[in-house]
């Protein structure tokens, strides 16, 4: 069976992360689900078609604990609706779940933004790097509540989404910084506080962010410079409690390497293009979530509030089989 | 003042003649010409017509140390000749102006032997930006048969790591790109870094390009061993005295485009092009007089510059001079 190009332009934009923010790039994610709901004739072509996906819309972002989070929601609402046997159910259904879905998502990032906006102080310089919705959305309370700071941002190679999120700084008025990111030692002695975002938080409390991240939290930890990693608990990843390693994507090598340079050299040049990095957990002051502040560390905690103990994890795989039952 | 000294300087001022080792050379060799030109037969002239074209020729680019330590070089070695005989003193000048020459080109030749000894089978090495003191020692373990790995930063603003896997693959060696960001989780496979130097400060620590100290940083994090490849005229004199290397800022259309910065004027692009590597995260300096710790710098400084620091030492005497007398009065 072919997939529509459609559908695949998505899953690709997604792989290369050229949509900026992991909460965007989740709700693309969403949509594309929901359209393959909405596009079903019937049940075969829906699970047919949500069988191929889903597994390649995890692949295409495995860094991303709230993608993988909000899949299984998702496909377990789709296998929940399709016992009626009702395809016109299961889509309206799944218009209602995606919606609360999507709401769910922007409501915890808002919530983890505001409480993230306390620890800024008038007169403080921030740093970050790359682009957050979470931490875009802190910066616009803390100067809602009249509190006047600075922000430096670093350029965030490869992608560079860094200068995207100086550029919606500045347009808010905020006094913005922006330099390369091998500068950030250079930089950091300026610097009050350092705002990461979070693609995934391990079990451990390790972060992974965008590449530089854990470059940045190293050299804040030499500065004596707190770390704050934003991250709702949907981003927490409950596979690796079962020991699962995050799996660190890898983007377009045409962003590294020149065209000229792969034309004359061929093989001799080769790039590595990593999206992510793991930062680990004694570089991070806290984890600021919907719930508040805790230490790394304490990730277990809530994964033990949201999982139960003992811990009860249920895998995509084990979701998608209900999928495939439903197919015979 | 000959013509031809008087050229030498025109071309350095105005950056016909550039990088650090050519202005070195430069300078050196109008020394050598002034030298060879002077008419008359009093020592006490001739070392003054001598101090007078150093003048000139360090006013011609204040900052650069190399410019300066290749006059130290040749100036020093007039001075402690202690020579009474015009002829013979000339002959020193320009023995002095030759050798200087000739160590400079062929100091970044010999950097490469002596560093590759510290390259084993199998190394995996990191290098940041362009050097091709450090370049020169990755090139020579490879020709000695040595399989090594080599990866490279881009190292941005500039992309100054293209110029770098661009030499290196022409050598014959593979070589892996990388943001500059990913220096941290690459460092789990590096065995050593080497890296050059722009400026190496009286305390050892590394003035080089923007990034190097947080790469110092990275290694350091995971113990791989950080080595610094620096011919001994990057060694600052006047940082023994306590002068600081200015780190220079660097035009922002380097980093964003002009319509970036035009349609966010109001966001500031810093454009640092240096940062300073603390001698704690360097294991080694390789010059081309041998392997030093980064805390022995004074001791290059003081063989090889040792003039220039007192002489730096007798302009601050006697600017405490007056006071002193003041207080005693």
């Amino acid at each position: 069976m072919r997939l529509k190009p459609e559908y695949l332009k998505v899953i690709d934009d997604i792989k290369y992360a050229r949509i900026f923010s992991s909460t965007k790039t989740v709700l693309a994610g969403l949509k594309l689900l929901k359209k393959i709901v909405d596009d079903a004739r019937n049940f075969e072509e829906l699970s047919a078609n949500l069988a191929i996906v889903v597994p390649l819309l995890f692949k295409a972002r495995p860094t991303s604990a709230m993608l993988l989070n909000s899949i299984k929601t998702f496909v377990s609402e789709v296998v929940k609706a399709s016992e009626t046997g009702d395809i016109n159910y299961v889509k309206q259904h799944i218009d209602a779940e995606v919606r609360k879905i999507e709401r769910n998502i922007l409501h915890l990032a808002e919530l983890t933004a505001k409480i993230a906006s306390h620890r800024i102080n008038n007169g403080d310089t921030i740093l970050t790097n790359s682009y957050s919705t979470v931490v875009l959305k802190a910066f616009k309370f803390a100067y809602q509540e009249g509190k006047r700071f600075e922000v430096y941002v670093t350029e965030s190679r490869p992608g560079s989404e860094g200068l995207i999120l100086a550029a919606e700084l500045a347009k808010m008025g905020l006094k913005t910084t922006v330099f390369v990111d091998s500068a950030v030692r250079y930089m950091i002695k300026d610097v009050d506080n350092v705002f990461l975002s979070s693609e995934a938080i391990a079990a451990n409390g390790a972060l992974i962010n965008k590449v530089g991240s854990s470059l940045i939290a190293l050299a804040a930890n030499e500065a004596r410079v707190r770390v704050f990693a934003l991250a709702p608990t949907l981003k927490f990843s409950p596979e690796t409690l079962l020991g699962e390693l995050v799996v660190l994507a890898e983007g377009e090598p045409s962003t590294v390497l020149p065209e000229k340079l792969r034309e004359e050299f061929g093989d001799r040049i080769k790039v590595r293009v990593p999206l992510f990095d793991v930062t680990p957990p004694e570089y991070i002051d806290a984890i600021i979530t919907e719930k508040g502040l805790i230490a790394p560390q304490a990730v277990v905690m809530i994964l033990k509030e949201i999982y139960g103990w003992p811990f009860r994890v249920i895998t995509l795989d084990e979701i998608l089989e209900g999928l495939e039952v439903r197919e015979k | 003042m000959p013509v031809e000294v008087v050229e030498i300087a025109e071309d350095i001022k105005s950056m016909r003649i550039r990088g650090a080792g050519r202005i070195a050379r430069a300078v050196a060799r109008g020394l050598l010409i002034a030298a060879q030109k002077f008419e008359g037969d009093e020592v006490e002239v001739f070392v003054n017509y001598m101090n007078q074209v150093a003048d000139m020729l360090k006013k011609t680019r204040p900052t650069a140390v190399s410019l300066f330590n290749a006059i130290s070089y040749v100036v020093s070695r007039m001075v402690k000749a202690r020579e009474v005989n015009v002829d013979k003193l000339r002959e020193v000048v320009i023995r002095a102006a030759e050798e200087f020459i000739e160590y400079s080109l062929r100091a970044v030749e010999i950097i490469g032997e002596i560093g590759a000894k510290r390259i084993s089978e199998g190394d995996t090495i990191l290098t940041h930006c362009n050097s091709s003191a450090a370049i020169s020692i990755i090139r020579k373990a490879y020709e000695q048969g040595k399989d090594i790995k080599v990866y490279a930063t881009e190292t941005r603003p500039k992309f100054q790591g293209h110029i770098t896997a661009k030499t290196l693959a022409k050598t014959g060696l593979d070589i892996i790109l990388i943001p500059d960001t990913a220096v941290r989780l690459i460092m789990r496979k590096i065995d050593k870094v080497i890296v050059g130097a722009d400026t190496v400060a009286a305390n050892g620590a590394v003035i080089n390009k923007i990034g190097t100290s947080l790469v110092a940083l990275a290694a350091k994090e995971a113990n791989v061993n950080f080595y610094v490849a620096a011919e001994t005229y990057k060694f600052s004199p006047a940082t023994v005295i306590g002068e600081l290397v200015t780190i220079e800022e660097r035009d922002p259309e380097e980093v964003v485009s002009k319509d970036y910065l035009v349609k966010y004027s109001n966001i500031t692009v810093r454009n640092p092009a240096f940062d300073v590597t603390p001698p704690e995260y360097v294991d080694v300096i390789v010059t081309e007089k041998g392997i030093i710790p980064p805390q022995a710098a004074i001791l290059i400084l003081e063989e090889e510059y040792g003039w220039a620091i007192a002489d730096y030492i007798l302009q601050a005497t006697r600017a405490i001079e007056s006071d002193e007398e003041a207080l005693l009065a």
